[in-house]
């Protein structure tokens, strides 16, 4: 496949993962959460804390994302191995770990000032490991495109 | 102290009244290579790039070649 054409088709994955994103975060967990309201509403006064919890995990996901668009724009522009892409990739690698351990720790705060159950926080170290193993993939291809990109300066500057 | 191989193929070129793009044509590398042989931002030369300049240049390798320490 061409390579701008492959990072085009990257950059609409991009888009379709925010779209999807700002629909889940906007529709779909504030429902999820009104409909466990007006199931129990003994948890009325959990809805707003849990909600403001899981809106801010929507941050780095976004940023995360800013920094995919940028790595593909580069793959388009025949930059595919270079220092700006590995940074990139070491910036998503701490946003997704940084997300993870936030998630994990919100967790077990809410579960402290009642507002969690320890099922639930069972539930959510699969999110927590989702993340982390982002988290591990990103630092890991950080790594190999530094050392592509370091092997790519040496071949041009070979005459 | 690090040293740096210094190419100096000026020299080379006003002896045999040669031009840099002649010169290039010639190696059979681009311009765009040629000048960073010039310019000092090679980071390796082919042994073959090596013999193709000397061919052109009709010298020796040491002719071409600098050996410096690193201010």
């Amino acid at each position: 496949m061409e390579q701008k054409k492959l990072a085009g088709w990257l950059k609409l994955i991009v888009i379709g993962i925010a779209v999807c994103a700002v629909y889940i975060y906007a529709v779909i967990i504030p429902g999820y959460g009104q409909m466990i309201v007006r199931q129990n509403p003994e948890f009325g006064y959990c809805y707003l804390p849990w909600l403001i919890f899981i809106s801010i995990t929507a941050i780095p996901i976004f940023v995360a994302l800013f920094f995919a668009w940028k790595i593909f724009a580069n793959i388009g522009n025949d930059r595919s191995f270079c220092k700006e892409n590995a940074d990139h990739l070491k910036w998503i690698s701490w946003l997704a770990g940084g997300d993870a351990a936030y998630f994990f720790l919100g967790n077990i705060v809410l579960m402290f000032l009642n507002m969690n159950h320890p099922g639930i926080v069972l539930y959510s170290l699969i999110v927590v490991f989702a993340g982390t193993a982002v988290s591990v993939a990103s630092a890991a291809l950080s790594h190999l495109v530094l050392k592509a990109a370091l092997l790519q300066e040496e071949s041009d500057l070979t005459v | 102290m690090e040293g740096e191989i210094i190419i100096n193929i000026d020299v080379m070129l006003a002896k045999r009244k040669m031009s840099v793009t002649e010169l290039a044509d010639k190696v059979g590398i681009t311009l765009a290579n040629m000048s960073i042989l010039k310019t000092g931002k090679a980071k390796a030369v082919k042994l073959s790039t090596l013999a193709r300049l000397c061919e052109v240049l009709d010298c020796q390798p040491g002719d071409i070649l600098e050996y410096a320490v690193r201010k």
